[in-house]
């Protein structure tokens, strides 16, 4: 195969056979009319992929959708039933805790032990063992056996491990996610520079932030097949499709226009009658109608997705009393409105917006809840009108705004009615400043010492601060 | 390349000096860890079997008086016999479970399997050196140095080696499959410790079942050391019984690693 593929699987499937019992599988092996005793699993069906160095590939899917028996067999942990997997190159796996480690060897033993397998020459070994202690941090826990390990102290010591002994190709099965955010960070940065030296990254994950921030590619899978291989944001859209179907789904959506422009509460009566803001941005209550897609700053390549218990009917950017404004200043304000109808009782909407770069890097987000404010319970049938205010520290360039509306089922975020980039804007560049954000620096010069001439007769006396006042 | 357990791994040669470093630090750390909490730490290597010995002696030699060999005292004819066979039980034994207790290595890609039982058998040969040694001081000590011929001693060693690499691979890959394998092992070893002449002399058998008692692969090794240590005799005077050994050691060994290769694809999924 070409020199550039890491990894090319064609054509393949992988069943399972699952036994009741160990008594089953005797019974299916020793049968004289060869019975079976099992029933099949049919983890992947037919899987074509290729994967170029250098790539890193975010793997996405729900829970059995077939994503660790793929990597297991791109690591040759096990075998296709049919079909061929190709890989070049020496392959280090994160897979689930505790994998791949003795738990009875401390994990400077451990360490030792994936370098030797590696076959790393001796005089290597004990730098790279330093090595692998001084990126986990662990402190003495490095000298005690990794029974003794918390998860997350035990992923620090295998990813130090795994990406430090320099594998040709890295496959991460969410072993990141029970690091904390500082050392996932320093992880993400080790795999760019691994990324940078030409090896390839296969990270499955149930992070769609994960994926839109580190890979190169996405693929999905569903109940064994890959349903989409694109680029990262596509199969972002399409995981979310898969997990929280569509949006506006019929089953759900209980109630008419008619009804719910008739319905009108006290609070809603208010906003709907007298805000002035929404009547000069021309939202239209009480109508039912989804008119965000008329909007100037409308992305036709929205996602949208929610239980359809709400449908954002509208969406307006101002800007300096200009509606639907496309262009903002730098260090300028912005107000959102956001239209909502709800289709359901709903005792604890929580409104929420997200402004990011275009490509996924997300500058802010935040919802009410997350912001200690709690708005009151709607009931079906009813509209809201939601105002939101944000700051544009931000620098030049394209900004894509996701706004929705979800509730807390328990810890659980639940979707109502998310748009994701409904909307979009460009931030004016003036270069006053570079970076991500306006931190709002300000310069002052506190104090000067005049320069000592070489022919000075007293060289030896301290010079003295002296204040200079710019004249 | 095509992918398999090994695959990423440098090219054959490479990997045998590999696998020689990786069994020898596996088996190092398994020496330690064994008795990593006692007091007697290492000195149990030695220790633990010696008194093995002396509690057999004591019984048999002493107690029961079994029927003494024709040609000397009990003590160094049981004692030449029962250390071939204690570092056959060891391995056997500690490498059952070799597969079942690392379960997570097995999930690991490119861990090279075959080594873990290996690895126990090397920890259990290192341990049977020292215990040797300290045998061996102890017939110069009491007047009985071996002879030259002791050199034959090396060559049972190997041929030990293989019967029980052959029964490590066999059982701990069974073992993952069938549990029951440790438990039946711990009745069935006792119980084939009495029909290898260890405890007893040859000659209590009528000479026309020798041959019943010497196509045992185990007895060939036991008669072997015995020979080698005790009475100085080269290696093996019959040619048939060695002929038998290696090909049933050979056998056992082809299947072991044979059963261990199949089950070994098929271990992360039963795992």
């Amino acid at each position: 195969m070409p020199s550039q593929i890491a990894v090319a699987l064609s054509g393949v499937t992988k069943h399972y056979r699952l036994y009741a019992s160990i008594g089953d599988r005797i019974k299916e092996m020793v049968h004289p009319f060869r019975r079976t005793y099992h029933h099949e699993f049919w983890a992947l069906k037919g899987v074509e992929l290729q994967i170029e160095r250098g790539e890193c590939l975010g793997i996405l899917g729900r829970n059995g959708a077939g994503k660790s028996t793929l990597l297991k067999l791109i690591a040759g942990i096990i075998k296709p039933t049919a079909g061929e997997v190709r890989v070049a190159g020496r392959i280090e796996a994160l897979f689930q805790l505790g994998a791949g480690f003795n738990p009875d060897q401390t994990g400077r033993e451990n360490v030792e032990m994936q370098c030797l397998i590696a076959d790393m020459p001796r005089a290597k070994i004990a730098g790279k063992i330093d090595e692998v202690e001084a990126f986990a941090e662990v402190g003495a826990y490095f000298d005690q056996p990794v029974r003794t390990y918390s998860s997350g102290m035990f992923m620090r010591v295998a990813f130090a491990a795994a990406i430090l002994t320099e594998p040709d190709i890295l496959i991460v099965d969410e072993a990141l996610a029970v690091g904390d955010i500082k050392f996932q960070h320093k992880c993400f940065g080790r795999i760019l520079d691994f990324r940078r030296r030409g090896s390839t990254v296969l990270l499955v994950t149930h992070s769609p932030d994960l994926v839109s921030l580190h890979c190169t590619r996405g693929i999905v899978l569903d109940e064994g097949c890959v349903v989409i291989d694109g680029k990262p944001d596509q199969a972002i859209h399409h995981y979310q499709r898969i997990l929280y179907g569509g949006p506006g789904d019929p089953a759900v959506v209980g109630v008419e226009p008619a009804a719910a422009a008739a319905s009108g509460d006290e609070p809603l009566s208010d906003a709907a009658g007298e805000n002035e803001t929404a009547r000069l941005a021309g939202i239209q209550l009480g109508s039912g109608e989804d008119r965000a897609h008329l909007r100037r700053g409308y992305n036709a390549n929205e996602f949208r997705y929610g239980s359809g218990e709400a449908t954002v009917l509208d969406c307006v950017a101002i800007c300096g009393g200009q509606v639907d404004a496309t262009q903002v200043g730098q260090g300028s304000r912005i107000t959102f409105l956001m239209q909502i109808r709800f289709n359901a009782d709903i005792s604890n909407p929580s409104y929420g917006i997200v402004l990011k770069t275009i490509d996924e890097v997300r500058l802010y987000g935040t919802m009410t809840e997350m912001l200690g404010q709690s708005f009151p319970a709607v009931r079906a049938g009813d509209e809201v009108l939601v105002q939101i205010d944000v700051g544009v520290p931000l620098p030049g360039g394209t900004v894509f705004i996701d706004l929705g509306v979800a509730r807390y089922v328990g810890d659980e975020l639940l979707a109502l009615d998310i748009r994701k980039s409904v909307l979009q804007f460009t931030v004016e560049f003036t270069p006053r400043w570079v970076g991500f954000c306006d931190l709002a620096a300000t310069f002052e010069e506190l104090a000067r010492v005049a320069g000592i001439a070489d022919d000075a007769a007293d060289t030896t006396a301290a010079p003295v601060p002296r204040q200079m006042p710019v004249s | 390349m095509k992918n398999s357990v090994g695959a990423a791994a440098p090219p054959p040669r490479l990997r045998v000096a590999r696998d020689v470093r990786l069994a020898w630090r596996l088996a190092q750390l398994d020496l330690r860890r064994r008795y990593a909490h006692s007091l007697g730490g290492v000195a149990w290597y030695v220790l633990s079997p010696l008194l093995t010995i002396a509690t057999y002696y004591v019984v048999f030699g002493i107690g029961l008086k079994v029927a003494m060999p024709s040609t000397g005292p009990f003590f160094p004819f049981f004692i030449s016999g029962m250390l071939p066979w204690l570092v056959f039980a060891d391995a056997v034994t500690a490498s059952t479970d070799v597969l079942t207790r690392n379960r997570d290595l097995i999930s690991n890609a490119v861990f090279p399997l075959h080594l873990l039982p290996l690895s126990r058998l090397v920890s259990a040969f290192a341990a049977h050196l020292a215990v040797l040694t300290a045998v061996v001081i102890l017939f110069c000590a009491s007047g009985r140095a071996p002879g030259f011929h002791v050199i034959g001693v090396v060559y049972y060693m190997v041929g030990l080696g293989v019967l029980a690499a052959g029964f490590s691979f066999l059982l701990s890959a069974v073992n993952v499959v069938f549990s029951d394998t440790r438990e039946i092992l711990g009745f069935l070893l006792p119980l084939l410790f009495f029909t290898v002449p260890i405890i007893w002399p040859l000659d209590l058998v009528p000479a026309q079942w020798h041959w019943l008692i010497n196509v045992n692969p185990m007895a060939y090794i036991v008669e072997g050391y015995r020979q080698a240590l005790l009475y100085d005799h080269p290696i093996s005077d019959n040619p048939l019984n060695a002929v038998a050994f290696w090909l049933i050691a050979g056998c056992i060994f082809v299947a072991g690693r044979g059963v261990f290769k199949r089950l070994q694809s098929e271990l992360a999924e039963l795992m």
